[in-house]
């Protein structure tokens, strides 16, 4: 009997078609990935910030999570120990964020998380923090910083700070306002106010610096390099004529910027600091405007009406030719590059909307991210799964922001005011 | 070889018997007086007695008559000696004769003994050669009895043996040939079914794959799966890696979201699936 065993055994291993099952799975589809973060456990009310929504908000906005909302879940485990994933499987998520806040010693506040695998049942990360009362929102960024990289394997750039341009008051009466907020809109800090307009803020390479245009002299425009933390500020351009839109290299030592020195605007470079003369990279009779960096610090992109209506253009940094990029459309302006330098965002015209538009530089492919009225002023976020921009609202625009993947669209905040030129901050 | 000696030493012990028993009469003869009345000597006394004459003159008869007696003392004393001595001789040939005979017929008993112990003898010898011979017949033909019944039981154990064999090895291909023909029906019946089942659990793990959005394209990664009964998923994991950890995590949640998986009920048709499922994801 056992001989018999062996010999059919041995003669269903001997056809090959019913060894191992080896099969392919082809398509499947992208997703959000369903996130439960349940609300922190506290005993304290000064956590009246929800920071359990901060961190859900955070990933929804990234358009690569679908928070469940906490109405749906079933119990509020603080711990690992607590959890019964069968709960939360059926509820649908794949992962789930646990926690608590504790007061601790001298007014901090003990803060400690675990990111939980729901269908392998562990821990994927977890982290315990000490934080002052002012340091919790940063806090709740940071942990959906290290939730997005654990499961996406990218960073997520939610720590970071955006700076724009408000306006408000009447036309008569304008008042304009250098502001830099937290990458979810949130505690807008005003680092430079001013009866004249303001324009163009864009980041240092080292997140300490502003550059930014301003009118404030007069009827001419000056660029100017703020130190946030200082204040300290300096014109490091004021020639005749434009100076406008400034844009740091990738190593922080130079600016480009635009200058109609030369009858037309053309994009020159100068020192960051300000010192020597400005080079010109540009030379046409057309308007060329809006220079931006490839990360690399090779190339520039820029924004030129040379072939007729506005167009990206890209430029070798040394200088030569400039080639068109974008063909899509009669109107593409206002360039960003994604840090990877792969992708390219900028304003696009479709069916008479301004839209954002994203365009894969290697493949030649474009999409439109946005469906509004009016969006315009595209700025990567610094992890580059995320675009800031402003968008049309009733009576004026706001500071929103689109995942460049799954296009979650969202106004970041209610504003009064018109909001313009956003400019995403680094890590 | 002893019966000899001892029928020559009964010869010689008769011989030396007689032999005494004529000295014991002479020396009786010497020493014997008249009122020593034996058998043996009665005879010669009466022939004494016959022949002595009766004396009856004076001197020259005296003489003559002493002559006589002298003469006749002399002839009677020779005529006495003459027949002692023949008497004697007569005895000793007598008795030489009887020991003669006795030794004679000791030895005529003698052969005969001899002969017939060696008769005797012979007939054991012949009866026990005879019966060694037959024995040894006897041995023989049982040996060669024996060695033919074993001989033939072996023949018989060999063919049964062989018999036995052959029975065997015919049932082993009758159940090779049925095993191979089971195994044939059950690899068609699993083929069948792995047309059926790997197609459902293709579509059931393909709309359970949801990865984020925005992983680079070209990935592609192979997941092991244990099952165990009814589908369910024991473990899945990555094998060979796409290199994008979220990539990989989306094809291992989406084996664990399609748990269980389609798989036939009966254990020779799942058995290809318990041996493990091996997944390769590939977006495009």
């Amino acid at each position: 009997m056992k001989k018999l065993l062996v010999l059919i055994l041995g003669l269903l291993l001997s056809v090959p078609a019913i060894g191992q099952v080896k099969l392919e799975i082809t398509g499947g589809a992208e997703a959000a990935l369903p996130i439960a973060v349940v609300p922190f456990q506290s005993e304290t009310s000064t956590s009246q910030l929800d920071f359990a929504n901060i961190i859900r908000d955070n990933l929804y906005r990234s358009g690569l999570f679908d928070p469940i909302s906490p109405d749906n879940h079933l119990g509020q485990p603080a711990r690992f120990e607590d959890v019964r994933f069968r709960n939360w499987r059926a509820l649908g998520a794949d992962t789930l964020v646990v926690g608590e806040i504790r007061p601790g010693e001298g007014g901090n506040y003990r803060v400690r998380y675990e990111l939980l695998d729901v269908y392998g049942g562990e821990r994927m990360t977890g982290q315990r923090f000490t934080v002052a009362p002012e340091g919790l929102r940063n806090l709740a960024h940071t942990i959906s910083d290290q939730i997005f990289e654990a499961v996406t394997g990218r960073p997520g750039g939610f720590n970071t700070r955006i700076a724009y341009v408000e306006e408000e008051g009447s036309v008569d009466d304008p008042t304009y306002r250098l502001t830099i907020a937290e990458a979810d809109g949130h505690r807008p800090q005003t680092i430079l106010t001013s009866s004249q307009p303001l324009m163009s803020p864009d980041w240092s390479p080292d997140g300490e610096r502003l550059a930014y245009v301003s009118f404030e002299s007069g009827r001419s425009s000056q660029v100017f390099v703020q130190d946030v933390g200082t204040g300290e500020r300096r014109s490091v351009a004021a020639f005749r004529g434009i100076n406008g839109a400034p844009a740091w290299s990738p190593d922080g030592e130079t600016l480009a910027i635009t200058l109609s020195r030369g009858g037309n605007p053309d994009i020159y470079l100068i020192a960051a600091d300000g010192s020597g003369d400005a080079r010109q990279l540009t030379d046409h009779f057309g308007i060329d405007t809006e220079p931006v960096w490839s990360p690399d610090g090779e190339h520039l992109y820029f924004t030129s009406n040379r072939g007729g209506g506005p167009q990206i253009y890209r430029i070798p940094a040394s200088g030569g030719e400039a080639e068109r990029v974008t063909f899509e459309g009669k109107y593409n302006a206002s360039p960003s590059v994604s840090a990877n330098g792969r992708l390219l965002a900028f304003t696009h015209r479709q069916d008479g909307h301004f839209r954002i538009a994203v365009q894969d530089l290697e493949e030649d492919f474009m999409r439109v991210l946005t469906d509004g009225q009016l969006d315009e002023s595209p700025s990567f976020s610094a992890s580059g799964s995320m675009i800031a921009y402003t968008r049309s609202v009733d009576d004026g625009t706001e500071l929103a922001t689109v995942s460049v993947f799954g296009r979650v669209q969202g106004g970041l905040t209610e504003f009064d005011n018109t909001v313009r030129e956003p400019d995403w901050g680094p890590l | 070889m002893i019966k000899r000696e001892t029928a020559r030493d009964v010869a010689l012990s008769i011989g030396a018997h007689a032999v005494l028993f004529l000295v014991f009469t002479v020396s009786l003869r010497f020493g014997s007086s008249l009122d020593d009345a034996v058998p043996g000597t009665e005879q010669s006394m009466q022939a004494t007695a016959i022949s002595q004459p009766v004396p009856d003159q004076e001197a020259e008869r005296e003489a003559e008559a002493q002559a006589q007696r002298e003469a006749e003392e002399q002839a009677r004393r020779e005529a006495e000696e003459q027949a002692q001595r023949e008497a004697e001789e007569q005895a000793q040939r007598e008795a030489e004769e009887q020991a003669q005979r006795e030794a004679e017929e000791q030895a005529r008993r003698e052969a005969e003994e001899q002969a017939r112990r060696e008769a005797e003898e012979q007939a054991r010898r012949e009866a026990e050669e005879q019966a060694r011979r037959e024995a040894e017949e006897q041995a023989r033909r049982e040996a060669e009895e024996q060695a033919q019944r074993e001989a033939e039981e072996q023949a018989r154990r060999e063919a049964e043996e062989q018999a036995r064999r052959e029975a065997e090895e015919q049932a082993r291909r009758e159940a090779e040939e049925q095993a191979r023909r089971e195994a044939e029906a059950l690899a068609q019946r699993q083929a069948e079914a792995r047309g059926t089942y790997d197609a459902a659990i293709r579509q059931k793990i393909n709309r359970a794959w949801s990865r984020p959005p925005g992983i680079p394209e070209g990935l592609s990664a192979v997941v092991a799966v244990r099952l165990g009964p009814g589908g369910t998923v024991l473990s899945a994991e990555v094998v060979e890696s796409s290199g994008n950890a979220a990539f990989d995590r989306s094809a291992e949640r989406a084996v664990l979201r399609a748990d269980p998986l389609p798989m036939p009920d009966e254990p020779s048709l799942a058995a290809p699936y318990r041996r493990g499922v091996e997944l390769t994801f590939t977006p495009e």
